[in-house]
């Protein structure tokens, strides 16, 4: 009897396990770990305050952002948290650790957004003004087009999986399928309105973050 | 040995010419009370945070702090943590953990105590401090006084030797402050424990206080006991940084001993009324004199008064606080001006149509009402209690009202359904003026910005859009850009302006807040407890910003706790109490009666001339006494 | 934002064993529930599960069952033999030709039924485990995880508060008449009344959020000095404990242990089965089964009939005053 959900769950929890060892021994500085809990804290509120509109949350742009402001760690940790800790206020269930996982992975991939739209600023640096914010234009809707698409693709297609997985020990492509097309208005509305969140975010989430980490030199050695 | 030696401490923040600290030297002894005095900018707490080795600011330094004889950098973190106690300004941003018990315990885990020994002392440290009611409770259900305390606890845990207090209540109100105080008074009393703070809430520490540290400028003015030290205000001009009792002493310029608290402040003044052997005929000639020039039907005998108060004022010499102003507004009574003109001015359209209601209701004289409120309820559940009942209020043209109102009484609940954030489930609330601004207690809220230039620049744009929309033409922006100019001279906010509003200082934010609200031009200012967390000097400036607004025709509300600043600066008060406004009156008339909630002089004076509610009535009341 | 206080269920007997206990029951009972696939079983744990909501929520579980769990185990009944076409008792054909099977249907059945089962316990989970046991479970393991969850809890309503506070002062100014509302104004005057102003009010939702996002931002600084201040970043830290290990938790957890015990050797040893593909199969009903099934009974029933027991005892003690 192979019954993946086992083995996934147990891979999530070998995968948190080294996490968390990791985590634990670096000792975080205190100002970094406020801010996580922070991006965190306000990740949650935003899943709360549109709980009304299932499927809108602007949990996954803040996570997203948290990830290119903060770097790939603090990015999957805040993923991380938020999915554990909002599911504290809409009920904790067999797709928590799914979740977590999830929601990490898009921290993740901002993070690594970030780092390349770092690089990418740092290349280019002697530019007019107007070409900056030109630049600067291109790379929101750059953030904008990978977050909106990482949530539909990623996000949606691994809880789709999970919720066929978790369900069905036995199972076919055809399941697949149709929990995929079941869930794509879902997933279509939650990456719409993760679009509308950072475009609308992006900006002055990016001003802020970036004056904190400038101001008291917080996640500095994630630098390249 | 001394506990702590602070030795030729300088210090200057990057990029900063001049020292914030300079050439600080000062012994503390164990179990020693240390009050560290000093004006906004003065360094005071950049002094405290240099005897925590983990908070201090990056900068250059010369000079060492040396801790049981040891340089207090070299003290290992373990060490550092359990013994220097640091209690921060702000109860809600210091709490780290989400559940009381958590809390008290974050700085033992962090020293990674036994669990047993955990037990035991956050055991012994709740039930010594009164926390084991709230024990299991959620941070967030705490009152701001709560969460002070529960600050204080969770510090006092690791058992520090030296406890280094910012400014601890300056964000909560007089009863919880004074609880806090208390509290660290039993301390410091009955556990020996050396306590060094930073507060501008000065009118009980002061007496509590062994010794008072005035840093002014980065260097130290004064040190000493503080009936010795109060005399060096004086010199300096600076006595609104002291308790009102302190300064009515200095001012009235008598020898001997200083009183510190009311009961020594109010035996002082009876014997020196004795002395002259005239208390009762200076009293009535002081009455004569305000009766001479009487006042009208209506409630103005608080400006009229002044005149007679300004030829006292000259013969001293002295100038005190606030004088400026007072002597301007008697120069050019500034309520009948205004008044006059703002009835006459066809500009403003609500004016003219309350003027003709006016006609039909002769006791509110000539003010024409711009606010009125009439039975109002409000609560904040269905099931709550009322917060507001059968609330009536009127508010005039012009005029500076003070909401006064102990703990809970609903100031801010009043003030914030004045200002139509909150609706009431009865009653009517009517605004005559549109242009409404409203300052909120923490004045961040209103940035939006990344600079104080941009926020203001936000503004200006703002208003000039409506202006130009109205009329057309150059007159307009010219007459504008006076009115601008007024304002940056009078908030001093031009030196900010390419600052972040979060790296000002508290006092900073609100006169740029004040700026940003000022800009709009309203001609109704409501304010939430603008003096909370000030100092004396705060205090004044904010007065004297308050009154230029009033003299430019803005209509001024306060909902306040400081009677002081009211009976400086109100033209009427209120008292709030169980939801209702149950005395309303001049300031002069208002106080006069009470014998508990009143002003400092109005307690030390009132019992034989019962308008006395200033420090500057009391002084001339001293002076005109001694004269015979 | 409600968040469950430690005290809301203390009186309950499962309830106040220790989080460790909790956290043991609650696995091994899910995966059970999960992996052992057999139906019997399953519906044991299903009534478990049920009653001890019951008990917990009283009518609000009538509700959840009605609207959730119910329609979630006729959903997968449906769902699954439409898309897996195994077993061998072929019922009828489908119009693209695929067949539709007796056991398709039974697992779609025990799919449904599991995963309501798995929300039920989940949700009884939900009750009485709150953040505070949790933490205290992981917390000696992860003191610095739970610490930062620890934190979000606190950041939560802080940030709530604040917007709250914010978006009374902003709202309040009539508008256009104040500092922020300039676009909505402007675009207010160039397009349509209606339109501007919606537009107007998403803006200024979003400068709201900014504000506070700032807010939080830059007043974590002085939450991070105040860490500092107590110590934290000297080494590894311990978490404070705030339950103990009583003598009943372990007199509970060898009852527990030795009842799954022998429920997983029974499965193991094939001694209890069942079998969906290709053929539905069960073991026979046997006195041995019975016994087996007794056990899975009691197991499952443990936190019902500690909350009655309790209740029960409550009752006379006051009759008995």
């Amino acid at each position: 009897m192979k019954n993946y959900y086992l083995y996934g769950c147990f891979l999530l929890l070998l995968a948190y396990g080294i996490f968390l060892k990791k985590f634990e021994r670096k000792n975080m500085s205190s100002g970094e770990l406020v801010v996580i809990a922070v991006m965190s804290a306000l990740a949650v509120l935003g899943r709360s305050m549109f709980f009304m509109l299932p499927s809108v949350k602007p949990m996954s742009a803040i996570v997203i952002l948290t990830g290119i402001g903060f770097g790939i760690e603090a990015g999957f940790l805040t993923g991380t948290v938020v999915a554990f800790v909002s599911n504290f206020f809409f009920g904790q269930g067999p797709w928590t650790p799914w979740q977590m996982f999830t929601y990490g992975i898009l921290g993740i991939i901002g993070g690594f957004l970030g780092e390349k739209l770092s690089i990418e600023r740092k290349n280019q640096k002697k530019e007019p003004w107007r070409q900056q914010e030109k630049q600067r234009r291109r790379e929101k809707w750059i953030v904008v087009l990978v977050g909106s698409l990482s949530v539909m693709l990623i996000y949606g297609g691994i809880m789709d999986a999970a919720s066929v997985l978790m369900t069905y020990s036995k199972w076919n492509a055809g399941m697949f399928l149709a929990a995929a097309s079941a869930g794509l208005p879902v997933n279509l509305i939650h990456g719409g309105s993760t679009a509308f969140f950072l475009f609308f975010l992006e900006e002055p989430f990016r001003k802020k973050m970036e004056r904190i980490k400038k101001k008291y030199g917080y996640f500095q050695r994630e630098k390249i | 040995m001394a506990l702590l030696e602070i030795r030729d401490l300088t210090f200057f923040y990057p990029e900063e010419e001049s020292p914030v600290l300079d050439q600080v030297s000062f012994l503390v002894e164990r179990g020693e009370f240390l009050l560290i005095l000093g004006g906004s900018g003065s360094g005071k707490t950049t002094l405290l945070r240099h005897m925590k080795p983990v908070l201090t600011p990056h900068g250059k330094r010369s000079g060492t702090v040396f801790y049981r004889g040891k340089n207090i950098t070299e003290l290992t973190p373990r060490e550092q943590a359990q013994e220097l106690g640091y209690v921060f300004q702000n109860p809600d941003h210091q709490i780290v953990t989400d559940r009381v018990w958590h809390e008290l315990a974050f700085g033992m885990e962090n020293l990674r105590m036994d669990q047993a020994q955990m037990q035991l002392r956050s055991a012994e440290m709740a039930s010594s401090l009164g926390i084991s009611e709230w024990f299991s409770k959620d941070v967030t259900e705490l009152s701001g006084g709560q969460k002070q305390i529960l600050n204080l606890a969770s510090v006092m845990v690791m058992q520090p030797e030296v406890l280094l207090l910012d400014e601890p209540v300056s964000q909560l109100d007089p009863i919880a402050a004074s609880e806090f105080l208390e509290m660290v008074r039993k301390l410091n009393q009955d556990f020996f424990v050396t306590v060094i703070m930073v507060s501008h809430h000065i009118n009980e520490i002061f007496a509590m206080a062994d010794r008072v540290l005035w840093l002014d400028q980065g260097k130290v003015a004064a040190l000493g006991s503080p009936r010795e030290i109060s005399a060096e205000f004086r010199k300096k001009n600076q006595l609104p940084l002291l308790p009102p009792i302190v300064q009515i002493y200095e001012q009235s310029g008598s020898m001997g001993n200083c009183p510190l608290t009311i009961r020594e402040g109010k035996r002082w003044f009876l014997e020196e009324l004795s002395k002259k052997e005239s208390a009762q005929e200076a009293a009535d000639s002081y009455r004569k004199e305000t009766e001479k020039n009487p006042s009208g039907e209506n409630n103005r005998k608080e400006t009229e008064k002044k005149p007679s108060g300004e030829n006292n004022q000259k013969e001293t010499g002295n100038k005190p606080s606030g004088e400026n102003n007072r002597k301007e507004m008697a120069e050019n009574p500034p309520e009948k001006n205004n008044r006059e003109k703002t009835v006459e001015n066809p500009s403003r359209k609500n004016s003219r149509k309350a003027g003709i209601r006016n006609l039909f209701r002769k006791n509110t004289a000539r003010t024409c009402e711009i606010m009125a409120a009439d039975h109002i309820y409000f609560r904040y559940q269905r099931e709550a209690e009322d917060v507001l009942s059968d609330f009536s209020f009127r508010l005039y043209d012009g005029e500076c009202y003070c909401l006064l109102g102990g703990n809970g009484s609903g100031k801010s609940t009043a003030l914030s359904i004045l200002a139509g954030q909150k609706k009431p489930y009865r009653g009517k609330r009517k605004c005559h003026k549109e242009h409404m601004a409203y300052l909120p207690q923490d004045p961040q809220i209103l940035f939006l910005k990344d600079s104080i230039y941009e926020e203001l620049k936000d503004a200006k744009e703002t208003r000039l859009g409506e202006l130009c929309q109205n009329q057309e033409g150059d007159s307009v922006k010219e007459e504008y850009e006076v009115w601008e100019k007024e304002i940056y001279a009078m908030t001093g906010v031009e030196k900010l302006f390419d600052r972040h509003p979060y790296d000002l200082s508290g006092g900073e934010q609100q006169c740029a807040a004040l700026a940003k609200l000022l800009l709009a031009q309203p001609s109704l200012l409501l304010l939430d407890e603008p003096t909370k967390g000030m100092d004396g000097m705060g205090k004044k400036r904010l007065g004297e910003m308050l009154w230029h607004g009033k003299q430019r025709g803005i209509t001024i509300l306060i909902a306040t706790h400081d009677l002081e600043f009211a009976a400086d600066y109100a033209d009427r008060c209120g008292l709030l109490f169980q939801g209702k406004i149950v005395a309303e009156n001049v300031p002069s008339e208002f106080f006069a009666g009470n014998r508990f909630y009143t002003t400092t002089a109005n307690r030390i004076a009132g019992e034989c001339f019962p308008e006395i509610i200033t420090v500057k009535d009391a002084v001339e009341v001293l002076q005109e006494a001694w004269q015979g | 934002m409600e968040r469950k206080n430690i005290t809301s269920y203390q009186k309950d007997g499962f309830a106040s064993l220790h989080p460790a206990v909790q956290f043991l029951y609650f696995m091994t009972v899910i995966s059970f529930a999960m992996f052992f696939r057999h139906l019997i079983f399953l519906l044991l744990s299903f009534l478990g599960a049920s009653l001890y909501l019951w008990y917990l929520k009283r009518k609000a579980a009538a509700a959840f069952l009605g609207h959730l769990a119910f329609p979630v185990i006729v959903l997968f009944t449906v769902f699954n033999p439409l898309f897996s076409h195994e077993g061998s008792t072929i019922l009828l054909y489908f119009p693209n030709g695929n067949p539709l099977t007796e056991e398709s249907i039974w697992f779609g059945l025990h799919s449904g039924i599991m995963l309501g089962c798995v929300l039920i316990w989940c949700s009884c989970i939900y009750e009485i485990f709150t953040s505070d046991k949790l933490m205290g479970l992981f917390g000696s393991y992860a003191p610095s995880f739970t610490l930062l969850i620890s934190m979000v809890f606190r950041f939560i309503p802080k940030c709530y508060g604040q917007f709250k506070r914010i978006r009374e002062v902003w709202n309040a100014a009539p508008q256009g008449k104040r500092q922020g509302k300039r676009q909505g104004k402007r675009q207010g005057k160039r397009q349509g009344k209606g339109q501007g102003k919606r537009k107007g009010q998403i803006t200024r939702n979003f400068q709201i959020v900014s504000i506070v996002t700032t807010w939080a931002l830059e007043t974590s600084v002085e939450t991070a000095e105040s860490m500092r201040a107590r110590g934290y970043g000297i080494g590894r830290r311990r978490q404070f404990q705030k339950v103990f290990w009583e003598q009943r938790d372990t007199f509970f957890c060898i009852l527990f242990l030795i009842g799954a015990g022998i429920e997983l050797w029974a499965i193991a040893e094939k001694k209890i089965f069942m079998t969906y593909y290709p053929v539905l199969r069960m073991n026979e009903m046997s006195p041995g089964a019975g016994i087996f099934y007794g056990i899975e009974t009691v197991l499952c029933l443990i936190p019902f009939l500690m909350g009655i027991w309790e209740e029960l005892r409550w009752h006379y003690w006051k009759s008995g005053i």
